[in-house]
Parts: C-alpha cells; structure tokens; sequence
C-alpha cells in the first residue's frame, strides 16, 4: 500500500526504514538519529499531520530530547524563529500565549481557558509549566501597556484584540478581495509574489483603498498596479493610494535573528542604510506617534489601547532594538523575590529568568520565553564564547537560546528512568543524588530539584508530562491521529479511503477567482514549486552576483516527459494550471523520475519561484514576467494556515 | 630577354619595367629586374625579423636577448606573427614570380646526386644544362614554398588559439619549430653562397646583373640562352685572353 | 611580513639559469582539499573568488543547466561544474565539482611559457601567473591538462585562479575555503589533507557504500595541491570531465627541453660548418680565373 501510493519501490522504502530504526537495533539505546525537515512537508493541506507523524517517530524511538536527534524545522528565512516567537501571526501572542476570543469576558475567563491544568497518567507527574501562563500573561500586558495597566483593569487585558476567527495571511488577501479589508502595510513580504493564486492577491489590491509598502527594491507587490496583463483603461480605475518606503537591508540593521536552533544572535549593522532609506522600527515609530498624535487631537474609536500603549524609548520616533530587547527580556517593576534560588530583584532591574515573573503585576516582560536573553550582566545574545567543554556541539557561551539557554529541549529524556544518561560517553544533563538536583553540559530542561523517583515527565509543556501519540480533542483541526490524505489538487484517488481522498478540513476559498483543478480539466501533471541556493525569494533578482549565477526562470522536466511532448533544454514551456499560466526555459533532467503511484504513471515537474515581473533579468526583457505563485492553489492546512504550494495540477505544453 | 617576365603579358610586363631602373653595362647580362629584388628583399627583412622575434618566443636561454629588440615579450609576441604574414606575402608574390623558372627537370636530379662535387669545388664550372637557377635553389626555392605552407597553417593555429584549440596549438608549435630550424639552416647557406661563398652574386639581387663570365660558370645553359653563345667555347676564350694577357702560357688547353 | 610568511619560488617559466633563492629551506607543501561527496554545489566559493578578486559580475544564460557558465573565463576562476550521470548498477547521481586550478607540482602552463617570469611556482604549491611578464601567447593554455587558464582578448594576458596567493602569504586560507558552508572544502599542508581525505575515502568505502572511492592526485604530473575526493576515484572523467590521467603534451616538455636546444645547436653548427667550407674549400669563383702564381708561397701547380 505505501509502495501504491507514494511510488517508492518497497524494497527501497524498507531500506530506508530500516536504516533510521537501526539505532534501537537490540534495545541499544546509545544511537540517536534525527529528522530535518522544510517546507516541503509544510506546504500542504495535511502539513501539520505529517510534522505530526515525525514526532510520533521520534517519540517511539526515543530519539527526543537527544543531541543529535529531535523533529528539526529547517526554517526558511533567517528570522523566521524570531517571527512567531514574537507572534508574527496572528493566532497567538509573544511566547505561544493563545489570543484572546471575543468570549474571553476578562482576564481571568482568558487565563482559566488558556492555562493548562496538570493531569497525571498513571504513575508520571508532571510540571506542567504552562501553568504559570497568568505570570506570562500579566507581564505581557504590563510590557504593553506599563503604568496604565493596574490589576484594577484588569491589567489592560481588554485592551486587546480579540480574535473571532481566522486571520490569516490567506485571509486577509481574501478579505481585501471580498471588499472587507480596505488595506495592508507590507513590510518586506512581496504578497504579490508569495500568492498563492498571485492573480487574486493583484486583483485584491486592485480593490483596496490604500497599500504601505516598506522594502529596499521597487517590487510586484507596490506595482501591482502595472503587473502584465493590465490594460491602460484599467490602471487608469485602480484607485489604490500606494505609498512606497524606502526600508533597510539586513546588513543596516542591528538586533537579533532567531535560528531554527532557537538561538538568538545579536546582530550589528555593517553600514548604515542609505539615501533616504529608514529602519524598520524607525518607520513604524513615526507612523505610530502620528497615529496617537491624530486620536490626541481627534479622538476615534477606542482610543484607549493607542493613547496608553508603552513607548518610552529615548528616542520615540526611532526606538533602538536595544531598548526593545532589554524590553522582551523584562524587568521588576516592583522588588521582587524568588524563593527558590532566594534572589532579590530591584525595581527597575532587568530580570534573570522567567521564573521571577508573576502575575500581580510586579513584572513586566515582554516575551516570556526570551526572558533571561538580556539581564543586568548584559545582552547574553552578544556573546561569542566558542569553548565546548562537552565536545557535544552545545557551546554554551555562543549567544543565548530559549529557554533559559537550553540547547536541547526536553533533554531529561537524554536519560533513563533513573536519571543515568542513555549514553555514557555523550552526557547531556544528569541527576545528581548527592546534590539532590539536575546537572549537565546543557542546561536541564526540567524541574531542577525533581528526583527520578518521582517519575516528573520530560514534556514540561503538556499537562501531562508526556508526549503525545494520540492527541486531545481540539488540540489541532483535523483530527487526533494523522492520517494519509492526498493534496487538494492531485491526481490520484486516496486508495485508502477513495471517499474522502483529500484533507476534509483543508480550507478552500469561495471567490470567483479561488478554482481548483483536476485531471478531468486537462490537468494531469504534478507542479511543485522550491527555491534555489543562488536566490533568495523574491529580490535577489535584483542583485548582480545572484542574477550572475542563475539568469534566467526555468521549470524541471523529467526527460521522460520532455521525450513525450518534444521539448529540448533551452526552450520554452508554457505551465498552465486553472488559475494562470507560466512560460520559462525548459531544463531538461533525469533527476526528477516519473513515479508509478497507484499503477499509474505519473509526472512531476519543478519551478523555482524567484522570478516575477521586475528584476535585472525581467527589465530587460528575457523572462514571460510571469509569477509562479499565479498557478498555486488557495487552499490551507487548517491548524498553520499554511498555502499547498508543493502540490497542484498543470498541464505543460510547449510555449 | 629578362627571363622572368617571359610569362608576363605585355602589359603587366610593361607596368612593371616601368617601376625601377636597372643598368646593364657591356659584359653583364640582365639577372633579376628590380621587381625581383624589390620583392626578394621585402621578404629578406620580413624573414629576418620574424627570426629575430621568433628567436624571443623560441627558447628561454634566449627570451631576453631577443625580446628587447621589439620592446619587450608581448610586443615581440604580437610583432612576430605580422612579420611572418609580411615574408609569407612577398614570397608568395616571388613565388608567382619564379615559379615557372623553379621548375625541376631530369638535370635537376643529376645534380643533385653530384652535390658532394659541388661542395669540394671538383669542378670548377657547372654542367652544361644548368639554366637560370640550378638544382640547390630549386630545392631550396620549394623547401621555401613548403615551408611558408607550415608557417602558415601553424602560424594562424598559434595566432588564434582560442579559435584553433589546445591540441592543434601543442602540434603547431612542434611543426613551425622544425619549419624554422630548417628554413634557417637553408638561409645561412643562402646567405653564404650569395655573399662570401659565391662572389658576384651578390650584385644580382642588388643592381640586378651579373657578369657574362659568372653566368658562364654557374649557370651555362642560361648563359647560352641568354647570348646564344656556347658558354664552354665563351668560357675558353676568356681563359685564352686572360692567359695572353698574364704573357705567361703554361700548360693551357 | 616575516620571512616565514614569503613565498618561497620554485621554478619560473622562460628563466635561464637557477631561480633566486634555490636551495633555500623549503616551506611546507600547501593543499586544498575538495570532497565532492559532501559539496552541494551552493556556489558561494564561486562568489567568494568574485569578491575577494574585484571580479566584475557578468551576463550569464540560461543553457540548460544548474551550472554558472560552460567554463571558467579570464575573470571567473572558480567554476561548480555539475553532471548528472546514470552509474552501472543503476544508480543514478548529480555530481558536482569544484574546478579551478590544481596548481599542479608539475605545472603544463609553466612548461609551455616561454616568457620568463610569466608564470611562477612555489615552493608550497602555488603556481601564480604574473601578467606583467606574460606575452599573451596561450601556450599554457594548451600546456595545461586540465584547461585552465583563460586568456583575456583585451589585455591579451591570461588568468587563472591564484590559491589567493595574496592571502596565502599572509596566513590565511583562500576565500573559497572561508565562504564554504558545508566544510567540503579544507587547507592544511599535503600531508595532512592526504591523511584526511583516505580517511574520508575509507570510511565511503566501508560504511557509504562507494566501494571505489578514492583521492584524486595524479601522480604522472607530480601530484597536485588541489585533491579530491571521488565518490568513483576509478572514473574521473565522469565529474564534468576529470582526466583520469593529466597530460602535458610533449611539446612542452621533451621538445621544448631537448629538441628546441639541439635545434638551436644544429643551427649554430651549420652556422660553423660554412665558416669552416670558406676557410677550406673556399669560394666558388667567376672562371676563368687569372693563374695562380704561388700557393702560400709555394711553386704554383698546374691550374686551369
């Protein structure tokens, strides 16, 4: 059956298998073997099912919690940690605490709904440290809203938004194409050229009444107004107001990235940003001050959370990163003391970990998790110590990783039941009886002082102390258990249960421009879209060196493929999906293979998505100007909202 | 008759008699018309200059000798090529010139087998059926003609590498060498038998005559052609008159 | 710069007589090590040797390939040369190589110069090219086996990856090394970057399955300073055309070294030889001649 619907031969496949479960070949348990993944398996309407499955394997074969093992998010971007640490999007707040929805009446109906309660299977105990999510909460809110939010108002809570339903990234170009949202700012995210279905995210604009768009190149998305296709009398109607921002690069700006290791890096700027260009904070700051500045003078609709957020920066119109961070870490707003470890905080003093925050209102922090980044010794993100007394790979000296520098998450499963390390020779933490507590060359993910006798789970974060094969109700979307569900657009009935082959929560979109094809339509190749080492995303077509290495767009044909519709290297091939079509060169190769999946022979051909309708390449004239994401579908995972590039249906033709 | 313009038509013949002046005095014959010698020393210098410069090239015992002459290794190296092209042009136009008179013929073998005599000086006269050039500037006008064909495949293949390719360049560079040495090798006797090894001759190339007794006694069957005399029967009267004047007759024929 | 630092020359192209500084103390032999088996073909190296060396960035095509440009060019030395390749056994693979110069001990460019200085070779390897010397022949270019260096139709001098030559002297490792991102790339001495690449080769044999993995160091040139590791060390050629056996044609050597010099001598000697026919046999002179009335003082002889 796996062999039916994946194409990869059994004995292959079982190869495979074999090799990874090896490690527990006899009952060793000294090996670990690890998972690394990107968004090849995100990109899907069933991605969060597949990452879930991952973790089902590591978790049966112990592998987590190991150094050199775990379920490993290659992220795609350098900042993209950093991203949803600090609740890039929308469904949650910094550090993982769930938004408020619109039944959330007052803090303490909020923090009852969010914070987990302890339950304890059969002999495990467990942590449950999500427990003290009231400690996070408050002090988030304080962060915000400082002085003016008192526990007589219940600290601000209602000042914030609350989410009714999905907001996400699909959302909002949908609702900009339904009329709902009147505008965007993008900052540094070409949507046009992310899509999906860029075609409904250029007419969304089309619509819109104003647009803000801060990036270092003149992109699709501030030109959506002029994307091919886009007749003189059309652009004569578009009545979107644009406003284009000259932003900074990377290399002009300070503060930290977030790696897929959770480590934050501070970094410097190496030149400042020229022209008239702006740092982002600098850029958000003065609209902000002009936003708080009119509802000042004219009042507006609840002007309470504009009026009484939080801004004293040296410089409000252009805060720096550093005050931000120390900022993120937090600090006592009043004295504060910690019994365990009998340490005092002043007022005004930054905090040295998140088990000094609490929920009176005494602290403040504005992302829990990275408390303890920046404390009074300094910014631990700064440091560059290269020592690895362990010989693991943990440098403990090199920055600073959440939480509380842990390298290893969930690291007192690296031990047996009775706290001895699975593998002698590769300590990572372990129980010391003399000193009654937890030691190690990382830093113990784990209630310090709890002996093994008294059987704590590893898995801190769930309320039950233990990992999770069988999920509980609500806990994601679609289902409690993951399950093989083919993509929305593809060209296989799901063997398995022929009656509902695709993902039955996967979000389809209802507009005149949201279509979905299938093999029936004439669509009856596999698309699938990634990038490529020599570009990065949407504005390296913009710079010599990269255009130098790769020049122009192209789409992968497998040569089996290319034989069957007479089509060499080097010439054009139109890519047609229901929603747009796409023209670039054809590479011809034998690395991509027809796949037999479910006795039929199927095709798969690959474009890299770096090209769009302004660059080197496209300003003079060697690219069609089309956009890939034009032929992806709008459709999501329910859990991460996340679009299914990876997978649709095309059909190729010579152009 | 001037020999060379035998095949001309009139009328190039005429042009190019026009151009120059040749002065042929009582007991000298017309050897080379100043077309000849215009073209032979164009290419003499072009010769020694592609020499020179293909000296620098050649060898590194040498690059620095020769290389200053032209103003350093890459000019030398780009001069050398232009220089050969300049030899292999003018002696082409020779070629045109001479060729008919180059032809081998069966006395030219015969000749050939009596080198080691012409070398010993055993005679003292050629034979009787020499004619304008003899067998050893034949062999050496066509090692010329074969030579320049090799400088010229070999040349260009080394001008343009890029076009000609690595391969063809290692064996061109192999060919146009022992083209060189043997072109060179054949100069030097040349240069022997037209100055110090041959007096008289030098003055054919330059004022482009020769004596009637030189033209007896190297090339006879040209002398007769020439004069329609008998060059043995001029040859012995001269000896006679020569003898009567030193007033002494000891042993004479 | 400390006299450790210097680069120490080994030989020099179209130079007469010994090099200066011969016999001095020989400095350890550099190596670049190149595992193919753990490149990804990223290109940064590529970049790398662009920046470090103030290339200018150049207008590429597409051509039906992953790979920058056919070949390196007067100003872009590093080249990932990729290719895809079905193995015997079915097996199929995307190879990718590294290719720049191999600074070879037995350089073919040096061998076919002909301008002294032009091209100089270290002791530690590095073979650089010094433009001011160079007389734009492209002999080296048809002297190297591995087709190298490029000539520039402007400049009219040929160029060639230097080993960051400049950097080298300074102590530090070429720009491709630094850029690296996956560690495919290492320099050390010869000797240490040969112990590391069998150990890299052996443990592909043993444990990945390359049961012909091996290290690339053609020793019918001497070896070179740029190694490699071969998935298939039996078959180079099929990493975008390794030569399995690096030729210098003999052009540059056996003729060039030989023949070239005997020709010269050959010359000389006819040269003598006529010299020597004057004084002996003598002119051939106009007849008739007048009679002889002495020979060195002697009675004369009968004559005609």
């Amino acid at each position: 059956m796996v062999e039916r619907i994946t194409g990869i031969p059994r004995d292959q496949a079982t190869k495979a298998w074999d090799a990874f479960t090896s490690i527990r070949a006899n009952g060793d348990m000294k090996k670990v073997g690890s998972i690394i993944y990107a968004v090849g398996w995100t990109h899907h309407s069933s991605g969060t099912q597949t990452i879930r499955t991952a973790a089902m394997i590591q978790l049966l074969l112990g592998n987590v919690g190991r150094a050199g093992g775990g379920v490993n998010a290659l992220r795609g971007h350098s900042n993209i940690q950093g991203a949803t640490d600090m609740a890039g999007i929308f469904d949650s707040l910094p550090g993982y605490l769930k938004m408020p929805v619109p039944a959330d009446v007052d803090l303490k109906a909020y923090l009852t709904r969010i914070t987990p309660k302890a339950s304890k299977p059969n002999e495990w105990d467990s942590f449950n440290y999500w427990s003290h999510t009231p400690a996070f909460a408050v002090s988030l809110l304080k962060a915000m809203y400082g002085s003016a939010a008192v526990k007589q108002n219940d600290f601000a809570f209602n000042w914030l938004p609350k989410i009714d339903r999905t907001y996400s990234w699909i959302d909002i170009w949908d609702g900009m194409y339904t009329g709902k949202i009147k505008g965007m700012m993008a900052f540094g995210m070409n949507g046009v050229m992310i899509g999906p279905n860029s075609n409904k995210n250029i007419n969304a604009l089309k619509k819109a009444e104003f647009l803000v768009v801060c990036d270092i190149y003149p992109e699709e998305t501030s030109e959506f107004w002029r994307a091919p296709g886009t007749t003189a009398e059309e652009m004569k109607k578009i009545g979107t107001t644009v406003y284009r921002l000259p932003g900074a690069g990377f290399a002009e700006k300070d503060g930290t990235f977030v790696n897929s290791a959770r480590w934050l890096q501070w970094k410097y700027a190496a030149v400042p940003p020229p022209g008239d260009c702006k740092l982002d904070q600098e850029i958000l700051a003065r609209i902000f001050m002009k936003v708080r500045e009119k509802y000042q003078k004219d009042g507006g609709k609840f002007p309470a959370p504009i009026l009484n957020v939080s801004w004293s920066y040296a410089n409000p119109n252009n805060p720096s990163l550093a005050e931000v961070a120390k900022e993120l870490n937090g600090k006592a707003v009043m004295e504060v003391t910690d019994e365990a470890s009998k340490t005092t905080i002043k007022a005004g003093q930054q905090l040295p970990g998140f088990a000094f925050l609490r929920d009176d209102g005494s602290t403040m922090s504005g992302n829990w998790i990275y408390c303890g980044s920046w404390t009074e010794a300094g910014a631990l993100t700064q440091r560059r110590g290269t020592e690895d007394p362990s010989g693991l790979g943990v440098y403990p000296n090199w920055a600073w990783s959440w939480p509380m520098n842990r390298r290893v998450l969930y690291n007192r499963a690296s031990c047996d039941l009775n706290g001895r390390p699975w593998d002698m020779r590769r300590k990572q933490v372990w129980w010391d009886e003399a000193q009654g507590k937890w030691l190690g060359n990382d830093v113990p993910d784990f209630k310090a002082d709890s002996a093994p006798k008294d059987h704590m789970g590893p898995f801190i974060m769930n309320p039950e102390g233990v990992g999770r094969l069988f999920v509980p109700l609500g806990a994601v979307a679609d289902g409690p258990f993951p399950e093989h569900y083919e993509p929305t657009e593809g060209p296989v009935i799901n063997p398995l249960h022929p009656g509902q082959s695709t993902n039955p929560l996967a979000k389809r979109f209802k507009t005149d421009m949201d279509k979905y094809g299938t093999v029936a339509g004439g669509f009856n190749i596999i698309c699938t879209t990634y990038r490529l080492v020599e570009h990065y995303h949407y504005w390296t077509k913009n710079n010599p060196m990269n255009v130098q290495l790769v020049p122009e767009p192209f789409v992968e044909i497998p040569v089996e493929l290319a034989e069957q519709l007479g089509v060499r290297g080097g010439e054009k091939v139109k890519v047609t999906s229901i929603r747009a079509s796409y023209i670039a060169n054809a590479m011809v190769t034998r690395r991509i293979k027809p796949m037999t999946v479910d006795g039929k022979k199927t095709f798969q051909i690959g474009i890299p998505i770096h090209w769009g309708f302004r660059g080197i390449a496209e300003d003079a004239g060697k690219t069609s100007l089309n956009l890939v994401n034009a032929l992806t579908p709008t459709v999501i995972d329910p859990n991460a909202n996340t679009p299914e590039f990876k997978g649709f249906l095309v059909k190729l033709e010579k152009a | 008759m001037a020999t060379g313009a035998q095949h001309v038509s009139r009328k190039r013949d005429h042009l190019i008699n026009r151009i120059g002046l040749t002065v042929v005095y009582q007991g000298e014959l017309l050897r080379h018309r100043a077309y000849t010698r215009f073209l032979h020393w164009a290419y003499g210098i072009f010769f020694f200059l592609a020499l020179l410069s293909g000296f620098g090239i050649y060898m590194a015992w040498i690059f620095r000798w020769f290389t200053p002459l032209f103003g350093g290794g890459a000019i030398t190296r780009m001069l050398h090529p232009w220089f050969g092209l300049g030899f292999v042009l003018f002696f082409a136009l020779q070629a045109f010139n001479w060729a008919a008179d180059m032809k081998w013929g069966p006395g030219d073998t015969h000749w050939m087998k009596r080198l080691p005599d012409y070398v010993t000086h055993r005679d003292t006269v050629e034979p009787a059926d020499v004619g304008f050039f003899n067998a050893g500037q034949k062999m050496q006008f066509w090692e010329i003609v074969g030579g320049c064909a090799a400088y010229l495949v070999t040349g260009l293949i080394m001008w343009f590498p890029e076009i000609a390719g690595r391969w063809p360049v290692a064996i061109a560079y192999v060919i146009h060498d022992i083209s060189a040495l043997i072109m060179l090798a054949g100069i030097f006797v040349h240069i022997y038998l037209s100055t110090i090894g041959e007096p008289g001759t030098m003055q054919a190339m330059t004022r482009g005559t020769v004596s009637e007794a030189w033209a007896w006694t190297h090339h006879p069957a040209w002398y007769q052609t020439m004069t329609g005399r008998d060059p043995a029967e001029a040859l012995r009267d001269a000896r006679d008159r020569l003898h009567n004047q030193a007033g002494k007759t000891e042993g004479t024929d | 710069m400390s006299e450790r630092k210097m680069l120490q020359i080994q030989k020099i192209s179209g130079h007469p007589g010994p090099v200066p500084g011969k016999g001095t103390q020989r400095e350890q032999k550099l190596c670049k090590l190149i595992d193919t088996t753990t490149c990804i073909g990223c290109k940064a190296c590529e970049v790398a040797c662009v920046e470090w060396n103030d290339m200018p960035f150049q207008t590429t095509t597409f051509d039906d390939t992953y790979q920058t440009m056919p070949d390196t060019n007067w100003n872009y030395w590093n080249l990932i040369k990729f290719n895809e390749t079905s193995n015997p056994d079915g097996s199929f693979q995307w190879l990718m190589r590294k290719h720049q110069c191999m600074h070879c001990a037995e350089p073919g460019c040096l061998a076919a110069c002909p301008a002294d200085g032009a091209i100089v070779q270290y002791q530690n390897g590095v073979v650089d090219f010094e433009q001011e010397s160079c007389i734009g022949c492209q002999f080296c270019v048809s002297g190297c086996p591995f087709n190298v260096p490029k000539f520039n139709p402007e400049t009219k001098k040929v160029y060639k990856c230097t080993l960051c030559s400049d950097r080298v002297g300074q102590g530090l490792e070429p720009a491709c090394i630094k850029a690296c991102p996956t560690g495919c790339l290492h320099f050390g001495t010869k000797e240490d970057m040969l112990m590391l690449a069998e150990k890299r080769a052996k443990q592909l044999r043993d444990i990945s399955g390359f049961r012909n993995a091996g290290v690339y160091d053609p020793q019918n040139i001497g070896g070179t300073t740029v190694i490699y590791v071969l998935h298939d060390a039996g078959n180079p050629e099929k990493y975008a055309g390794l030569p399995s056996t690096p030729r210098i044609p003999i052009s540059f050597t056996v003729w060039k070294d030989w023949f070239k010099p005997a020709g010269l001598i050959g010359s000389v000697m006819v040269f003598a030889g006529l010299i020597l026919h004057y004084v002996t046999a003598g002119p051939r002179r106009t007849q008739p001649q007048p009679p002889i009335k002495e020979v060195d003082g002697d009675a004369p002889r009968k004559e005609n």
